[in-house]
């Protein structure tokens, strides 16, 4: 495991890190530009750049994993390295590593300017505010577990980037669209975009469709499924 | 040529390429006939009974015609003038407290003069009026408005045949004709009289978990009329009133109504006269929900066209075939372009029809939209996808890697329409995100017209942008054909 892990930090240093620079840019700088406008829910208001980040994050998962079958570097790989589970292990250990430092430097700095920015921001040490922001973190490492798994099985970068972001940018956009409330609301809660964001909310939660805990349950789910599934399929088949 | 036609078969023989294709033009189709499937109006108990829906007005479209009507019938020509004495209203539970019944008057409350064929709700007019907060005004068949001098009380309503002209005057002597208007069939007899309407106090504020929520509050106006120049029997109606949906106020406080006495009359009424937005019912476009999911796959399919170039060295060999490198690429653009298009367009022209066949058949309304506006959504939709697939394509060539090519295009064209539409962004923010990112375009897919002369919030969320379709599809293509050209001159100067 410690050569693995040696070895998928050399590859990740190695390239240029743009990605978890671009999470923290994107993330603040949406977080801040919505804090400057305000709105009814301060706390999510001033989180609104998870909505960008989680974008970053797929891209990383998808190129960390399927730019090696895109490269015919996964061969070399998983020939130095033949224990797949724990080529697996290390890259998924080395994401969430990063992933998790870009994540709470991005949530710390958006509640930071949330609290300089809006004038009826709750304390920092207020439940609702502690809970969005570490369900915020929590939310953005299962994208990465899901991006993982989407990568696992389509192995084209391009096509699991479609893919994930599909996922998560669809479903809210395609809500609106169907005039049927009960569809809404099926959609709503089982899509791990609509529903793990829900933990963002702290105003007038009984109106949400899910609550923040459970709906950061179905975006585990989710991620924890389709890496499982991803997993299996990268032990079963050929390179 | 010979360049189109090389890349045309380059496109059309990767069977994954035409397949994502045939797949947008499939989950337009798809989506969009579910959609349709899903709503089921019922009204009341019982399934299926049938909803009241506006009235339409002389040009087909949906109108909110409810005012207080003083009328007498007029047979061929004539005129009436009458002095508003006196213009006050209340407001029910107005921001931002929301906590009493305030004395005032919205801006677009109207009282004045009005000829109207007959008191049916939706039926041609012209009127002649004083407004809360927009002096005065000549407005007519609902669409239409022109504004007058600001400060004048005095009103002046004449009619020849079909045409009628509006006036209006400070002090009864010095009259400005504010303009003369035709009501096409205008019959012999027509009503003829005084009227007050008032519309709800309406505001939009950004829900707690997304979009935008429109409030619309109760109101009501009284006028007081002297000088009335019309001598004869008034007949008082309350045009498109629904009983059943009285407010407390009307009930308990005082009731739409009018009273005369020494030569005053006082009218006092609740409503609009204006075109219906939105609020009305759905509109055909929601049919296009698959639009959406096909932007993100043509998006995939362009990224792809480039970026496996690069890839597999193929580009090497298109170069060494194709020396001039600008003209290579520009016409993959083009042909990717065009590829999504003829796609895209058979794919609206198919669902919008028949989305709205099965919407019918399964005895919903939708309000009118006029077949050019339709015709623009269906042609529009296929040139936004065409577009953001050479911007897709231009992004693609410009970072030559699949992945970020593609979370780009994503984040250039639907995030900032998602955070437009669904998001808790206020709707200034959301009005900036649709008037500078690519997603702009998105406003060649408004269905109804904003009017000024409404005092309604026309937010993203409920499908209205802040620039005309075109000029929309035209940040698009800037945005599209900047980054192309970055491309052609990087291309021309990086090694392949």
């Amino acid at each position: 495991m410690r050569a693995a892990l040696h070895a998928e930090w050399t590859k990740l240093i190695t390239v240029p890190i743009y990605y978890p620079a671009l999470i923290v840019l994107l993330t603040v700088g949406l977080s801040v530009t919505a804090s400057v406008f305000g709105g009814e829910d301060p706390v999510q208001v001033s989180l609104l750049g998870v909505q960008l980040g989680q974008a970053v994050v797929a891209a990383w998962a998808v190129q960390l994993l399927a730019g090696e079958f895109g490269t015919g570097l996964a061969l070399a790989t998983f020939t130095a390295l033949p224990r797949r589970l724990t080529v697996l292990a290390a890259k998924t250990a080395l994401l969430l590593t990063g992933v998790l430092g870009a994540a709470l430097l991005s949530v710390g700095a958006s509640v930071l300017a949330g609290r300089a920015l809006i004038g009826d921001y709750p304390a920092l040490s207020s439940g609702p505010l502690l809970r969005a922001a570490g369900g915020a973190v929590l939310y953005l490492l299962a994208i990465a577990l899901l991006g993982l798994g989407v990568a696992a099985v389509l192995r084209s970068p391009v096509a699991a980037t479609g893919t994930i972001l599909g996922l998560l940018y669809l479903a809210p956009v395609i809500i609106d669209f169907f005039h049927n409330p009960d569809w809404q609301r099926a959609i709503f809660r089982s899509m791990p975009s609509t529903a793990g964001l829900t933990v963002l909310s702290t105003v007038d939660l009984a109106s949400l469709p899910v609550q923040p805990w459970p709906g950061l349950g179905v975006a585990a789910t989710w991620a924890f499924v389709t890496f499982g599934i991803g997993a299996a399929v990268i032990c079963a088949r050929d390179v | 040529m010979t360049m189109l036609r090389a890349e045309w078969t380059k496109l059309r023989s990767a069977t994954g390429w035409l397949a994502g294709l045939i797949g947008a033009a499939a989950v337009i189709l798809g989506l969009g006939v579910l959609a349709a499937f899903g709503v089921t109006t019922s009204c009341g108990e019982q399934e299926g009974a049938d909803c009241p829906h506006p009235p339409t007005g002389p040009s087909g479209q949906a109108v909110n015609d409810h005012f207080s009507f003083v009328h007498q019938p007029l047979t061929g020509d004539g005129t009436i003038t009458a002095h508003v004495a006196d213009f006050t209203g209340i407001i029910t539970y107005p921001p931002p407290d929301h906590d009493q019944i305030v004395e005032g008057l919205v801006p677009w409350a109207k009282a004045g003069l009005i000829v109207k064929d007959g008191t049916k709700p939706g039926s041609a007019y012209a009127s002649v009026l004083v407004t809360g907060a927009h002096g005065t005004r000549m407005q007519h068949n609902f669409t239409e408005d022109h504004s007058g001098p600001a400060a004048a009380r005095w009103l002046r309503l004449s009619r020849s045949g079909e045409t009628i002209r509006g006036y209006a005057s400070a002090d009864a002597v010095d009259w400005t004709e504010i303009q003369s208007v035709r009501l096409p069939g205008l019959p012999q007899t027509v009503q003829i009289g005084l009227f007050v309407a008032s519309p709800s106090n309406v505001t939009a504020k950004a829900g707690a978990h997304g979009g935008s929520i429109v409030q619309a509050r109760f109101t009501q106006a009284t006028a007081v009329f002297d000088q009335v120049s019309a001598t004869g029997s008034w007949t008082y109606d309350n045009v498109g009133d629904e009983p059943a949906m009285q407010t407390d106020w009307e009930q308990f406080h005082q009731a739409e109504g009018f009273t005369t006495a020494d030569g005053r009359l006082t009218v006092t009424g609740t409503g609009d006269i204006a075109p219906a937005g939105q609020e009305g019912g759905p509109t055909i476009t929601f049919t296009l929900a698959g639009l959406i999911a096909a932007l993100l796959i043509v998006i995939v399919v362009a990224v792809l066209f480039i970026t496996a170039e690069y890839r597999r060295g193929l580009i090497r060999t298109t170069l060494a075939a194709m020396p001039h490198r600008g003209r290579v690429l520009t016409a993959k653009a083009a042909v990717i372009g065009a590829a999504v298009f003829v796609a895209g367009l058979v794919a609206t022209a198919v669902t919008l029809p028949l989305a709205g066949h099965v919407l019918r058949a399964r005895g919903n309304f939708l309000l009118p939209v006029p077949t050019g506006t339709l015709l623009r959504i269906i042609v529009g939709s296929a040139v936004l996808l065409a577009l953001t697939a050479v911007l897709a394509y231009a992004i693609g060539a410009v970072l030559r890697r699949g992945v970020p090519a593609v979370a780009l295009a994503i984040l250039a064209v639907i995030v900032p329409y998602l955070l437009a539409t669904t998001s808790v962004l206020p709707t200034t923010a959301a009005q900036w995100l649709m008037r500078v990112t690519p997603a702009a375009a998105f406003a060649v897919q408004q269905a109804l017209p904003a009017y000024p002369q409404v005092g309604k919030p026309y937010t993203p969320t409920d499908g209205y942008f802040p620039l005309p379709p075109w000029a929309g599809l035209l940040v698009l293509a800037a945005w599209a054909a900047a980054i192309l050209a970055f491309a052609v001159i990087r291309t021309r100067r990086a090694d392949a």
